[in-house]
């Protein structure tokens, strides 16, 4: 496996970053905000949110998090 | 180099890599279906298709076909000069939505630029070609040349050296066309739109037609194109593009600015009155493709193939991998240097399932061999970074199996090196052999009698010769009169040699061996830059020398890593002498293994002309020397010679005075002035001052007897029991009635039979007079290699028609 930096994966688009997540992707925990459904991943040495919109059944998000903060959700 | 030169050198290679097993394959599937196929029953994944969208397996062309098939049958056999079937018209309705043109289809685009080419250039336009412009397009300019059209060709996309032709051309020629691809098929570069578009605003001679095969569908609105994706069609453009490629169906589209244009083409392009059209099932599913671009589907299809490119990019560069265009296309080039590397790495490759294809001559210059593989929407991101891994993986495996360095590679491209690159592996190479190598830039620092053991009697270049020439050709204020010398001997550990040579760095003229119309062009052009289609060229040995210059010990367990250490030492020759091309020569004979050893180097083998020699010199009397003539050779020598024999006067001259070195060069000049086989500079008058005071070297004057004018001279050279005739001046007055060379050229060889020679070398040109004289030709031939074929691309494309030659 070659890992991508943070800047490289943000060069993509959705729909790549959810083929280098589901490839390359470790899941670690899912958190329920509201119709979304967000769920956390570990890629390449940083950590990933994927938002899900479970009313309109497709994802809206995939991004890194490097904020103590958000990733505290997921404790 | 003579067109069957570059085929046989075409053949090599191909041959070579057909043997590696890497060419001319058959997938061994029942059927092929995403992006990997079955080869000897090991599944390979494809990175060497050029449908670039992965639409070829898409249900609706699919049906399209099918459907088309059912209508119509398999084909429908008629020109479209008369009838096409109503599908056609669908087909170009569609067409002019995609481009908003008026479009003409064509089966493909060769057919296509054999259409339109002839057709829309005129007789008073000029065409100024890319270097690196597809062949179809190349192969259907050359339709031009028999009507006199000036054909030009310039470096790749060099637009300053393109505006400085227009600058040139504009006021001697109706429209200047410059024709290019939109992007390029090996290296996957684009021609600078920006520039281009400039150009066209500024210049209105100045005219567009460009070959976009490769964008089509990847790029533009409604895929129509780079070209057209980065400006509409300009009033003096014309697109060429293919439905062969990322369109998914086979068959040609041309666009064109007005409807004159198209109709000109529809109605006059050969293939267009005479050959087949698309036939019914492409049709169908061109219709469907052309759905397909026509929708918002195909951004999504262009976006996914951009991701996947970019991927690939990201990671090649992660991987410290030599790519050689950093672009947004979905085609690659990795550089690996010679042929051999390349050979080894694609193997690998194929080995390890995966599928590229070899960038080779003649499509890249012999040293820019490289692995050419192409991205598709059926790669996956898996598929990929497997690609770019196994080619991470392989590269430093083939690099150390080869004996090459990334060093080296970055240098044959010209691309800035890596972090970190290995060392030059001639020391290793050397220890693992036991050789020692002598590279030295003076013939004073090598003994006498060492180098003379190998060379004298072989040609020239004896010790003494060589000195000669060392001192003749420095310091002279002409640089084509000033050469390099190095002198390379390889040992075992017996201090004996396994090779031995010495090489000389000069300006040549490049067309040297041309057609004596061509090289009477550029003689033209030289008059106001002498140095026009001239190089710096690394040859063994030198012009004033012929023979073989490349000492071997085949009978040493060592003589190949000796030649795999020469080569290495040539490239460092000829980087710290700039040259941009190695001559290796002259060979007489075969040697089938260090044929093949030149060749996965790199090197092309060409053949130069033929030299002269007798080596039937044991005749006591005329009868028993013209008894070795041939039937017409002795009639020639009695008619022509022997009969004009009392009338001349011959003396052999060992020390000559300045006045008479000068009565030399001024009849060599004649000589130089009449020769039409082979263009060089001029020898400076220093040889012959130089000569003449030389004990190796000879003037053997020829004179009328009754007047005591001066009307021939050799200049010879001894060495061992070898007598090489190298220069002639003729006083072409005289030729008429005495025929003075036919006689020159006798007193050589009786000459030589008076010294008790073994071997006469008459050298090149004259074959058929020298023949006359009791010379065999032999066949002799060189081991080239060329930085860049620019220069030899210019020579070919010249044209002889419409150039006028100031008298």
């Amino acid at each position: 496996m070659t890992p991508l930096s943070i800047g490289e994966f943000c060069q993509f688009n959705l729909k790549s970053r959810l083929s280098l997540l589901h490839k390359d992707g470790s899941f670690l925990g899912v958190v329920n905000i509201a119709e979304y459904e967000c769920k956390l991943f570990y890629l390449y040495g940083f950590f990933v949110e994927l938002v899900y919109d479970s009313t309109s059944e497709e994802v809206v998000n995939i991004w890194p998090i490097t904020s103590y903060n958000l990733l505290s959700l997921y404790a | 180099m003579k067109y069957s030169t570059t085929l046989e050198a075409v053949d090599n290679i191909i041959t070579t890599a057909k043997e590696k097993g890497i060419i001319h394959l058959y997938t061994d599937d029942d059927a092929v279906r995403g992006s990997n196929f079955s080869i000897d029953a090991k599944t390979i994944c494809n990175f060497g298709s050029c449908s670039y969208l992965g639409l070829e397996f898409d249900y609706r062309l699919i049906d399209g076909a099918k459907q088309a098939l059912d209508r119509y049958g398999t084909q429908f056999s008629a020109s479209r000069a008369y009838i096409s079937t109503g599908s056609y018209a669908t087909l170009e309705n569609r067409f002019e939505h995609i481009f908003e043109s008026p479009c003409v289809i064509v089966p493909t685009t060769t057919l296509g630029h054999i259409s339109t080419i002839p057709v829309l250039i005129e007789d008073d336009d000029v065409v100024i070609l890319d270097h690196q412009v597809h062949g179809t397009v190349q192969n259907a300019v050359q339709l031009l040349k028999p009507r006199g059209v000036k054909v030009d060709i310039i470096r790749h996309n060099r637009m300053d050296i393109l505006e400085e032709r227009i600058q040139q051309y504009r006021e001697k020629y109706k429209r200047i066309w410059y024709m290019a691809d939109g992007i390029y098929s090996m290296y996957g570069d684009k021609v600078p739109m920006t520039d281009i578009q400039r150009l066209l605003d500024t210049y209105p001679e100045f005219h567009f037609y460009v070959d976009d095969a490769h964008g089509m569908s990847c790029y533009g609105k409604h895929g129509r194109g780079y070209v057209l994706g980065e400006c509409d069609i300009h009033e003096r453009m014309i697109v060429a593009t293919s439905l062969a490629k990322a369109f998914a169906t086979g068959g040609a589209v041309f666009v064109f600015p007005n409807e004159e244009w198209a109709h000109k083409v529809r109605n006059c392009g050969g293939p267009m009155l005479s050959s087949g059209p698309m036939q019914p099932s492409s049709i169908g599913a061109a219709i469907a493709c052309a759905d397909i671009h026509l929708s918002e589907e195909i951004e999504q299809l262009k976006e996914d193939l951009q991701q996947k490119i970019k991927y690939t990019s990201i990671l090649l560069k992660k991987h410290g991998l030599p790519v050689i265009s950093d672009n947004d296309t979905p085609i690659f080039f990795v550089g690996v240097g010679l042929p051999k590397m390349g050979y080894n790495i694609i193997k690998r490759l194929l080995d390890d399932g995966i599928y590229t294809n070899i960038g080779i001559f003649p499509t890249v210059p012999m040293k820019n061999t490289g692995i050419r593989f192409t991205i598709t929407n059926l790669n996956t991101f898996e598929q990929i970074e497997e690609l770019v891994e196994k080619i991470a993986y392989h590269f430093p495996l083939a690099l150390e199996e080869e004996g090459f360095s990334m060093e080296q590679i970055y240098k044959a491209f010209k691309i800035p090196t890596a972090d970190q690159v290995n060392q030059e592996r001639i020391s290793t190479l050397a220890l693992n052999a036991d050789l020692s190598i002598h590279h030295l830039n003076s013939i004073d620092a090598i003994n006498k009698r060492e180098w003379d053991m190998l060379f004298a009697g072989k040609g020239s270049f004896d010790w003494e010769g060589v000195k000669l020439l060392e001192k003749t050709f420095s310091d002279n204020p002409e640089k084509e009169n000033n050469w390099d010398f190095d002198y390379l001997m390889i040992k075992d550990a017996y201090d004996k040699p396994v090779l031995a040579t010495f090489m000389t760095t000069i300006i040549n003229k490049d067309d040297m061996f041309a057609p004596a119309n061509i090289s009477r062009q550029i003689e033209v052009e030289r008059r106001n830059d002498p140095y026009y289609l001239t190089s710096k060229v690394l040859s063994l040995g030198s012009m004033l020398t012929l023979g073989e210059h490349l000492y071997v010990d085949y009978d040493s367990k060592y003589w190949k890593e000796a030649i795999d250490l020469l080569i290495s030492r040539i490239y460092k020759i000829q980087d710290k002498h700039g040259a941009s091309g190695i001559m290796l020569r002259d060979f007489t004979r075969i040697n089938s293994k260090l044929d093949e050893i030149f060749n996965e180097n790199g090197f092309l083998k060409v053949g130069l002309s033929q030299t002269n020699i007798i080596d039937n010199l044991n005749w006591n009397t005329l009868e028993e020397y013209l008894s070795g003539l041939t039937p017409s050779s002795k009639k020639h020598v009695k008619r022509y010679i022997l009969k004009n024999e009392p009338f001349f006067d011959t003396r052999i001259v060992k020390h000559a005075s300045d006045e008479q070195v000068d009565k030399y060069y001024e009849l060599y000049m004649n000589v130089k002035g009449k020769s039409t086989e082979v263009n060089t500079f001029d020898m400076p008058k220093s040889v012959f001052h130089n000569i003449v005071k030389s004990k190796n070297w000879e003037v053997l004057e020829l004179r009328i007897k009754e007047t005591g004018q001066l009307v021939g001279m050799a200049i010879n050279n001894i060495s061992g029991k070898a007598y090489n005739f190298l220069l002639a001046g003729i006083d072409y007055a005289y030729q008429q009635e005495y025929k003075p060379y036919k006689q020159l050229l006798y007193q050589v060889v009786k000459r030589a039979n008076a010294l008790n020679m073994k071997v006469l070398n008459m050298g090149i040109t004259t074959d058929l007079e020298k023949k006359k004289v009791g010379a065999k030709q032999i066949p002799i031939f060189a081991y080239m290699q060329l930085k860049d074929h620019y220069n030899a691309s210019v020579i070919q494309e010249m044209s002889i028609n419409k150039i006028e030659i100031e008298k």
